[in-house]
């Protein structure tokens, strides 16, 4: 790599695909405008201008599921929604992601009854789980930090895996 | 007029010595030593205190003395104040509703309660809808607050269907009440106010009571084809309908 970097010109710096295209991925997350309860309040502070995820590259909320890399599951999730959730999820892009957030949608929080799914990752697969009831718009940009780190490991080679529909 | 009166404030300042000596000796038999000394010392410095402003200190001497006492005496605890009786059921004597209501169904199947002040009506199911046309257009309640029920399981007429009316012009809230048993249908009181459409949804949704009259009864709140009715008594609370989730979502593998 240092032989190749100091044979070119001054603005040319040499590089692995890998980490470009990695690069271009986490610094350019778009999350999708999806909340569900009060996890989901927070998620707005986190997106205004005291919090501002866009220092992040990830307060270009998106209105539409096809536009959106990241899903954050802000809330409980009941499993009339849980099927709404599926469907969007299908119609996210590859790559895509999942963050979810606070308790209800981690693992019911305390919505132990006939409505609630005892976990988002249930229905889909889960990257980071965030703690919290709310979590504070800090442990949320710590999340979306946490999911930038694993975006930076992922290789093209080694694609995540999708999941087909059974 | 405040100067005058406080040296005959200050008259009563004589006895303080006495108070301040009962404190002492009662402290005496928890300190020893240094601590009653210091304890005097600080008697002392309050006595001087209380030269400058008489009021509040002596009557911390006095308090601290009083309460030192208090526990001398009663080494156990202290009896508990007799049990106050809850609110009861009151039958409803001299109600003009009540009279007005008798006066046009009969006696036999009314009855009126009230409970801290609060009126229910409780009335038969046959007599139902005509009731509540005539609370709403002769009685002007006007708002229907809340219809919701209650699952007596196991008593013979299971259910008892619970109405909040409210009138804006005589200010005053009232609850009807109509046991309903299980399998009977209930007049639907939806043309009489239009709030009730969606509230006896509700009531259908939760417990599966259906309602005679409603323009379009289904499920309000959860799926259209679920199973089950979640607010009876007979229903688990942490029960799911599995048929309904293996239709309707593809379940993955959670790893440990």
């Amino acid at each position: 790599m240092d032989i190749a970097e100091k044979s070119f010109d001054k603005n040319i710096i040499t590089t692995t695909v890998d980490s470009v295209i990695n690069w271009a991925r986490k610094s350019s997350l778009w999350p999708m405008t999806f909340g569900l309860a009060c996890c989901a309040i927070e998620m707005m502070a986190t997106g205004a201008s005291r919090f501002d995820m866009d220092r992040f590259g990830a307060g270009i909320f998106r209105p539409s599921p096809r536009q959106s890399d990241l899903i954050i599951i802000a809330g409980t999730v009941t499993l009339k929604m849980a099927e709404v959730i599926q469907r969007l999820y299908d119609q996210m892009p590859d790559p895509k992601w999942v963050i979810s957030m606070g308790a209800c949608s981690s693992v019911g929080g305390p919505f132990d009854t006939y409505s609630t799914l005892q976990g988002v990752d249930k229905v889909i697969p889960v990257d980071v789980y965030i703690p919290g009831c709310p979590p504070r718009p800090e442990a949320l940009l710590y999340g979306l930090m946490r999911l930038q780190d694993k975006i930076d490991q992922m290789s093209i080679l080694d694609q995540k895996r999708i999941e087909m529909p059974t | 007029m405040d100067e005058d009166k406080i040296p005959s404030q200050r008259d009563p300042r004589k006895k303080e010595p006495e108070e301040a000596s009962l404190s002492v000796e009662s402290d005496s038999r928890e300190l020893s030593g240094d601590g009653l000394v210091a304890k005097e010392k600080t008697i002392k410095k309050n006595k001087s205190d209380s030269r400058q402003e008489p009021r509040p200190e002596k009557k911390q001497v006095v308090e601290s003395g009083s309460m030192v006492e208090a526990t001398r005496k009663n080494r156990s605890r202290p009896k508990r104040p007799p049990r106050r009786k809850g609110p009861v059921y009151e039958n409803l004597k001299e109600d003009f509703l009540l009279t007005a209501l008798t006066k046009q169904f009969g006696e036999e199947l009314l009855s009126g309660q009230s409970f801290l002040k609060q009126k229910i009506y409780t009335v038969d199911q046959i007599q139902l809808l005509e009731i509540m046309v005539f609370l709403r257009s002769d009685q002007n309640f006007d708002y229907l607050v809340d219809l919701t029920a209650l699952d007596y399981l196991g008593d013979e007429s299971r259910w008892c269907l619970v109405y909040h009316l409210y009138s804006h012009q005589g200010l005053e809230l009232i609850r009807v009440k109509s046991r309903l048993g299980e399998g009977a249908i209930a007049p639907s009181v939806s043309s009489v106010w239009k709030s009730a459409n969606w509230m006896e949804r509700e009531v259908f949704d939760m417990f599966g009571i259906r309602f005679e009259g409603h323009p379009d009864l289904k499920r309000i709140l959860l799926p259209h084809d679920w199973h089950g009715h979640p607010l009876r008594k007979d229903y688990d609370i942490k029960l799911q309908d599995q048929s309904w989730i293996k239709k309707h979502l593809r379940l993955r593998k959670v790893p440990n």
